[in-house]
């Protein structure tokens, strides 16, 4: 009867992978669905966007990439796609150019033309919208199961969507990408492609990759093949690039940095690129200032006081620097001499707004998803009550003061939104302590866990007093944390002296541990 | 009553009976138009019936299949594995309602086989011949990510010294493939993997792979990047770094992976 009764639920409850298909449901995690019209910028369906990915994220980011379904549809559909075009575009031309630096401009032009008519089969080139309701939604095709510019599929792309990353305008584009430009590569070795620069073949070749898997290349050239209309269908969006029809002349799109755009961690993107900071050395400038305005050094915005630069390495906080030091809003000039101090978001942007520190406790107090980076992939999710230690903050000074914390909930790093200067204490509140102490605090004990003991320095990343063996255990005097990094200086006393050790990173690969031990 | 009971045993025999038929019809996937394949899969088969069997077969086959040898068990399996790969060349009884499910159904059923040939394998490694190992080598190279991943779930269970026979494959067909979440369990086997010998091989692959590996792909390396910067792989990283688009997550990533270094190697 056992076996009867086992047999009986293999029949009806078919053996389910681990891998491959998960059978998600029609509109599977869809609320305030919507429909569409099968025209460029709104092909139905469409469903809420924050169920995969920060709507904040989303306002900040890709703001110009939202169609507005309140204003008129004419001239926001022209609007909309002459920007979302140039991002396409840019888009594309930042993969091949990634994957083949060697790329002729003859190739990258087949190729932007071979991306943008992809993105008008799959979606009509639609991915997020908000409303009459004003709320965003992103576009869901196939029952669903699509989701957005390039309909990456819930069933068989289960992980990547759940994680945010189908959500998520370039990371969308670009995993469709990896998939197009395996079809790219590989076509020229087929028989329907003559040669490398046989194009027009070669990108039809790679549709049928796209589409149909690696036996499917040639798929165009059999009209009879069951799935010839796509082939087709194809065909004459690449021939005929009907998308083209509706981009202003006269519109000039937003300039896009894709590296920033791809970038979840960072909140805003402008046009210029700006270089990673770097490690501060100390040095005194000889010249004053002339002018009271955002200066430049390398990937540091500065402010001129007291004869010291004083800087910030995160460029979206720019607007905290501006209000610290009553600047004029505007980048200035280049300075050539070495910043002298080196400012912590803390350092500029608390004023007013109640940010948290790095090192503070707090208490979650609603329920809010735990995201890889501000705008990432889906860790975890936070609940009302938890505590947890502030590991590192992000703001959004555009946006009201918007922020994000990042914080660990078992094994998993990750920002949660929380809330703006206005409404961040619905959100999350300053608390005495926490769960789990990752980050030692004034008055604690740790014990120096490198083999071969760490240098004391004066100064954070100053010169070196002594070596403190391995082992020793020292007090807790204050903590520094500095750079993008969130490198940690404790300060101590040893024998002494007083004066800063580095005790490692805190993200994005936290190492404090490699360097001291919390007792 | 005694007759119901009767009545009530012949129901659950017959059951039994057409749900063991039904079972296997519906875990075999003939093919449709090919006789080639027939023949090719008819030895697979040779345990397995279309015919309806009674209940009273199908428990002699399964103490037929209880006894057999490790040997004959893998090569079983493997024979099984290789039955689901011809369904790649010629179409069989798979569903084909757009225009990828097929492939990505014979796919799923793959790597589901391979997870019944990996289990095998736990704890009988020294029992592995170069067969195998070019058996297991030659499943990283399918186009699909859940395939990849059942072949690095096996290879991450081999035990170190048996890991470097596979270091090429996981590079070439791991590595330089697409698929991002399968970098994590890589760096992993990399990471095992890596001996003095080998280190500088594995950072320049995982260098190129930085700069010119898929957005994603790149990102997830550098995640997990530290663990392969050491005193003769460093300047590898660093030349590596300023070939990286500024902005790009890879360039964060890495560029902290190397600020930590140095601060490793200057004592703090």
């Amino acid at each position: 009867m056992k076996a009867l009764i086992t047999c009986l639920i293999f029949l009806f409850f078919p053996l389910t992978s681990q891998a491959g298909k998960v059978n998600t449901a029609n509109y599977w995690k869809c609320s305030d669905k919507s429909g569409g019209s099968w025209t460029f910028g709104t092909a139905p369906q469409a469903c809420a966007a924050k169920t995969f990915i920060s709507e904040q994220f989303v306002n900040n980011k890709f703001s110009a990439y939202i169609f507005d379904e309140s204003k008129g549809r004419t001239s926001e559909r022209v609007r909309y796609m002459t920007e979302l075009n140039h991002l396409v575009e840019e888009a594309a031309e930042y993969y091949l150019k990634k994957r083949k630096p060697s790329a002729s401009s003859t190739e990258m032009k087949w190729w932007k033309r071979a991306v943008l008519a992809i993105t008008h089969q799959e979606s009509f080139m639609t991915h997020y919208r908000e409303g009459r309701d004003k709320k965003l939604r992103m576009m869901r095709g196939d029952f669903g199961h699509g989701h957005g510019l390039m309909q990456v599929d819930d069933r068989w792309h289960f992980t990547a969507v759940n994680q945010g990353r189908a959500a998520n305008l370039i990371d969308n584009l670009f995993y469709a990408l990896d998939i197009y430009y395996k079809g790219w590569e590989s076509a020229p070795s087929k028989s329907c492609v003559s040669s490398k620069s046989s194009y027009y073949n070669r990108a039809r070749a790679a549709y049928g990759v796209y589409n149909g898997g690696a036996s499917a290349a040639c798929r165009f050239t059999n009209p009879n093949h069951r799935w010839a209309r796509n082939d087709k269908n194809f065909k004459d969006k690449f021939d005929g690039q009907s998308w083209s029809r509706y981009i202003s002349s006269s519109q000039k799109p937003k300039a896009v940095n894709i590296a920033c755009l791809s970038n979840s961690s960072s909140n805003s993107c402008g046009s210029t690129p700006v270089k990673p900071p770097v490690v501060v050395v100390p040095e005194p400038p000889t010249q004053p200032a002339k002018f009271g305005k955002v200066l430049k050094y390398k990937g540091l915005l500065c402010a001129l006081q007291d004869r010291s630069y004083h800087c910030i390495s995160q460029p979206e906080q720019r607007f905290c620097l501006v209000n610290k030091f009553n600047l004029i809003n505007e980048v200035a000039r280049t300075i050539s001499v070495k910043p002298v101090i080196l400012l912590s978001v803390e350092d500029v942007c608390n004023h007013n707004n109640e940010l948290l520190e790095v090192g503070n406790f707090l208490e979650i107090e609603k329920n809010v998803n735990l995201r890889e980076t501000p705008g990432g992939l889906l860790k975890d999710v936070v609940r009302t009550g938890e505590t947890y230690q502030v590991l590192d903050v992000v703001t959004v000074e555009s946006r009201n003061n918007s922020r994000y914390y990042l914080v660990k909930k078992g094994s998993n790093l990750g920002y949660f939104y929380a809330g703006d200067k206005d409404n961040h204490k619905e959100w999350a509140t300053k608390a005495n302590s926490a769960r789990e102490i990752l980050i030692p605090v004034a008055g604690s004990y740790v014990s120096i866990a490198t083999n071969n003991g760490t240098n004391l320095r004066e100064t954070p990343a100053g010169t070196k007093i002594t070596t403190v063996p391995s082992k020793t255990q020292l007090k807790v005097l204050s903590t520094v944390i500095i750079g993008t990094t969130n490198k940690l200086y404790i300060e101590v006393e040893y024998k002494g002296n007083k004066g800063f050790m580095y005790s490692g990173q805190i993200h994005p690969n936290s190492s404090i541990n490699n360097w001291i031990t919390i007792l | 009553m005694k007759n119901n009971v009767n009545y009530k045993k012949e129901i659950v025999i017959s059951l039994s009976a057409l749900c063991a038929v039904s079972f296997i019809l519906m875990n075999l996937q003939a093919p449709k138009n090919s006789n080639d394949f027939q023949e090719e899969v008819a030895k697979i088969e040779k345990t397995e019936t279309r015919k309806p069997a009674s209940a009273k077969k199908i428990k002699k086959l399964k103490k037929a299949s209880n006894e057999k040898t490790f040997e004959e068990k893998v090569a079983y399996t493997f024979d099984k594995i290789r039955g689901v790969e011809l369904c790649l060349e010629v179409e069989c009884d798979y569903p084909d309602n757009d225009p990828r499910e097929y492939s990505l159904s014979v796919y799923k059923d793959l790597s589901m086989r391979i997870t019944k040939y990996s289990n095998f394998w736990k704890n009988s490694w020294s029992k592995m011949t170069t067969k195998d190992q070019e058996f297991i080598t030659g499943l990283l190279k399918h186009d699909d990510g859940f395939v990849k991943k059942e072949i690095l779930s096996l290879l991450n269970s081999l035990p170190s010294e048996d890991t470097g026979k596979y270091l090429g494959a996981v590079l070439n067909d791991v590595i330089d493939y697409h698929d991002s979440q399968l970098i994590p369990a890589a760096l992993v086997f990399l990471n095992n993997t890596q001996t003095p010998d080998n280190e500088m091989l594995v950072s320049q692959r995982l260098s190129a792979a930085l700069r010119v590996g898929g957005p994603h792909v790149s990102q997830e390396i550098s995640k997990g990047i530290h663990n392969f910067i050491s005193p003769n792989t460093a300047f590898i990283y660093e030349a590596t770094l300023t070939s990286l688009p500024e902005e790009a997550p890879e360039t964060t990533y890495l560029m902290s992976a190397l600020t930590e270094y140095e601060m490793q190697q200057s004592g703090g």
